[in-house]
């Protein structure tokens, strides 16, 4: 069997999808070949940054010098990439150069309004823009990926913490299940939806490991109202995991118990999860995955989820007796649950009316 | 499921699939999941999550120190539910999955029955002897498991062992540096054994061979960084079994075995000690010109181009 005659192509042939096969002409390389490059042209970055601070020190020295260098490179680096024909060398090199050019804005901004919500809104800003409008893939990624991190800081600068990652698990739910919507931009659609998650598990990790870690070097983390923080994040968290639900339930005829039961599941997780942060999230994520049949995004999803409870369960505040206990309890619970889905299902096998074929 | 998605998305993404026509390709295509198939997933989550909840709470029980219910109930305690769990593997009408769990569950009770020797008999807190002999003593069970997650989990605790007794008694030439040489001695023949299997017995677990690959290549590239970040005149074993590293990687994986996986790895390697040869000898020698920092930039870029390049040629060849 060559790759022009698969089951899939056979399958959509039948079924009266036209295939212009002619049209294929891109050779993707994998995964880490890419990441070779990458490695190569961050590394690259990082020294001509160093040579731009210690060579061309006076363009930091001076806030008109700075923002007027730094777009012009941003700007090379999109007249690079446009012209490059999908080169992956010169996609790195235009990254390099257009990192340095973003630090080199930054620079400027930040001495202007000094590290708060203004310039946190400001990088998103930039961050967004540069996302739409830079024709690489790579570079569309690298600016989700930042747009992630200047959000949360923008929020924790203005008094507002653990609202920014469910508000990227709602823009992930969004963009992932409506990823097929404009086949045109299927590649810019996969590469917003990756960066949104290595985002969310970045947000996420530095979340569990202490948001001090890194917002307290540029700020003073204190919330305006914990309660009303907490709320909001439980809420959007929530409404992502209910629309992963729907979109999940909708896909099959079943009956009024089954969804009644599914969507309770979903509604009860999203309110534990204003005790246990990031729960809804984790297994929102999973869901999605699963639904959309992607690896990446359940093994993502899987990681949030344990990262979740580990983190709830390492920091509750009783016994190490009383864990163990609650552990036995939640174990046997998961097993039983296991063991009567198992008979249900057998037993509707049985009756024929399962429509798992 | 994912192989279908793959596939649909390469064929939307080049244009053979016209847009008009995607809504109706992603249904013939089939990439949502079947209610069998949300049944199996649900399954697997609960078993999972079931089983290691229980392993981990006989953990926690342990680390209480509940001293008031003497040794022998707490022994006692930890070797039923490590015979149980052994037990449930071994029990006929057991799926592949629930035996997997259930091995999974032993060799972590194993671990918490050695922590509990230690805790009584008090032979200190994380020894190197308590993780080399869980990795000693589990090797039954990640054997029978047939279990590739379970297998690396045994390597890491094998790793673990080995930085552990070298931050003890590490001495010699090897001195400070014990630890990576352990390190890539077991990842190393670990790496070799399974490819072996691989190659010759049909063993499963391509990408884990590749962690594991990650696990050898990791210390030998730090330890050749760390000779030429402080080199001073002298011949370190590192700077003779770099290079041989790097030859027998080409050679079994160019020519006896093609993984291009691999072949990324040594580059990624050479890449990160030329680079780090050049900053040396350029910038520190150079009292860090700002020429020097441009031209170590521009040599990186080069060095990951041409890797790429050869890479992307090895690539082109391998796949019609």
């Amino acid at each position: 069997m060559n790759g022009l005659d698969t089951p899939l192509r056979r399958q959509l042939i039948q079924a009266g999808v036209v295939l212009h096969e002619q049209a294929v002409t891109a050779h993707r390389l994998p995964w880490f070949v890419r990441g070779v490059q990458a490695l190569s042209g961050w590394l690259a970055a990082l020294f001509l940054l160093g040579f731009i601070a210690t060579g061309v020190v006076w363009v930091l020295e001076s806030p008109v010098a700075a923002l007027v260098v730094g777009s012009v490179m941003i700007v090379g680096a999109y007249v690079l990439l446009r012209r490059s024909s999908g080169s992956d060398v010169i996609e790195h090199m235009a990254l390099a150069f257009s990192l340095a050019g973003q630090l080199l804005m930054a620079w400027p901004l930040a001495d202007m309004l000094g590290f708060s919500a203004r310039f946190g809104w400001g990088l998103v800003v930039m961050q967004a823009v540069l996302a739409v409008g830079m024709p690489s893939r790579l570079h569309r990624f690298v600016a989700v990926l930042l747009a992630c991190l200047a959000l949360e800081f923008a929020l924790a600068a203005g008094g507002i913490v653990q609202v920014a990652s469910s508000g990227v698990v709602l823009a992930l739910v969004a963009l992932w299940l409506n990823e097929l919507r404009w086949p045109t931009r299927l590649s810019d659609v996969h590469a917003w939806g990756v960066g949104l998650t290595v985002g969310l598990l970045v947000l996420q990790g530095l979340a569990l490991a202490g948001q001090a870690l890194w917002l307290g070097s540029f700020i003073d983390v204190g919330t305006l109202s914990p309660l009303l923080n907490r709320s909001v994040g439980t809420v959007l968290a929530g409404v992502a995991l209910l629309w992963v639900t729907h979109s999940i339930l909708v896909r099959h005829s079943l009956s009024k118990a089954v969804l009644l039961v599914s969507y309770g599941v979903a509604l009860l997780v999203a309110v534990l999860s204003y005790g246990v942060p990031g729960l809804s999230g984790g297994i929102t994520v999973l869901l999605l995955g699963a639904a959309v049949s992607h690896r990446f995004l359940m093994s993502s999803g899987v990681l949030l989820l344990l990262a979740a409870v580990g983190h709830y369960y390492y920091w509750l505040d009783m016994s190490l007796l009383h864990k163990a206990a609650l552990l036995l309890v939640l174990g046997s619970g998961l097993l039983a649950l296991r063991w009567g889905l198992r008979r249900w299902r057998r037993a509707i096998v049985k009756r024929g009316h399962f429509d798992g074929r | 499921m994912t192989t279908n998605r793959r596939e649909l998305v390469s064929l939307v993404e080049g244009g053979v699939i016209a847009p008009e026509q995607v809504p109706q390709a992603v249904a013939v295509a089939g990439v949502s999941p079947s209610p069998r198939a949300w049944a199996v997933l649900l399954d697997r989550l609960l078993l999972w999550l079931g089983g290691l909840a229980l392993a981990l709470s006989v953990l926690f029980f342990v680390a209480y120190h509940w001293s008031a219910l003497g040794n022998w109930l707490r022994f006692g305690l930890v070797q039923v539910a490590l015979l149980g769990a052994v037990g449930v593997a071994i029990w006929r009408p057991a799926t592949m999955w629930v035996s997997r769990v259930a091995l999974t569950a032993a060799f972590t009770l194993l671990g918490v029955l050695l922590a509990l020797v230690g805790q009584v008999y008090q032979t200190g807190a994380d020894p190197w002897q308590l993780f080399f002999a869980w990795a000693v003593l589990g090797l039954p069970w990640v054997w029978a498991a047939r279990f590739s997650v379970l297998w690396l989990v045994w390597i890491g605790i094998l790793n673990l062992a080995l930085w552990l007794n070298a931050s003890v008694w590490g001495r010699g030439v090897l001195a400070g540096e014990s630890g990576l040489w352990g390190m890539w001695a077991v990842n190393i023949a670990a790496q070799a054994v399974w490819e072996w299997g691989a190659q010759r017995r049909g063993w499963p677990g391509r990408w884990a061979i590749r962690v594991v690959a990650l696990g050898g290549g990791a210390p030998i590239t730090l330890l050749m960084m760390s000779w030429v970040a402080g080199f001073a005149g002298y011949i370190a074993p590192s700077a003779v079994l770099f290079p041989v590293w790097l030859a027998m990687l080409y050679a079994v994986y160019r020519y006896w075995r093609f993984d291009l996986f691999m072949l990324a790895g040594g580059c990624v390697s050479i890449i990160a000690v030329l680079t780090l040869c050049m900053a040396r000898w350029v910038m520190w020698e150079g009292q860090g010109e700002a020429v020097g920092l441009l031209l170590v930039a521009v040599t990186v870029f080069a060095l990951g181009a041409a890797a790429v390049a050869w890479l992307a040629r090895l690539h082109r060849e391998a796949t019609p």
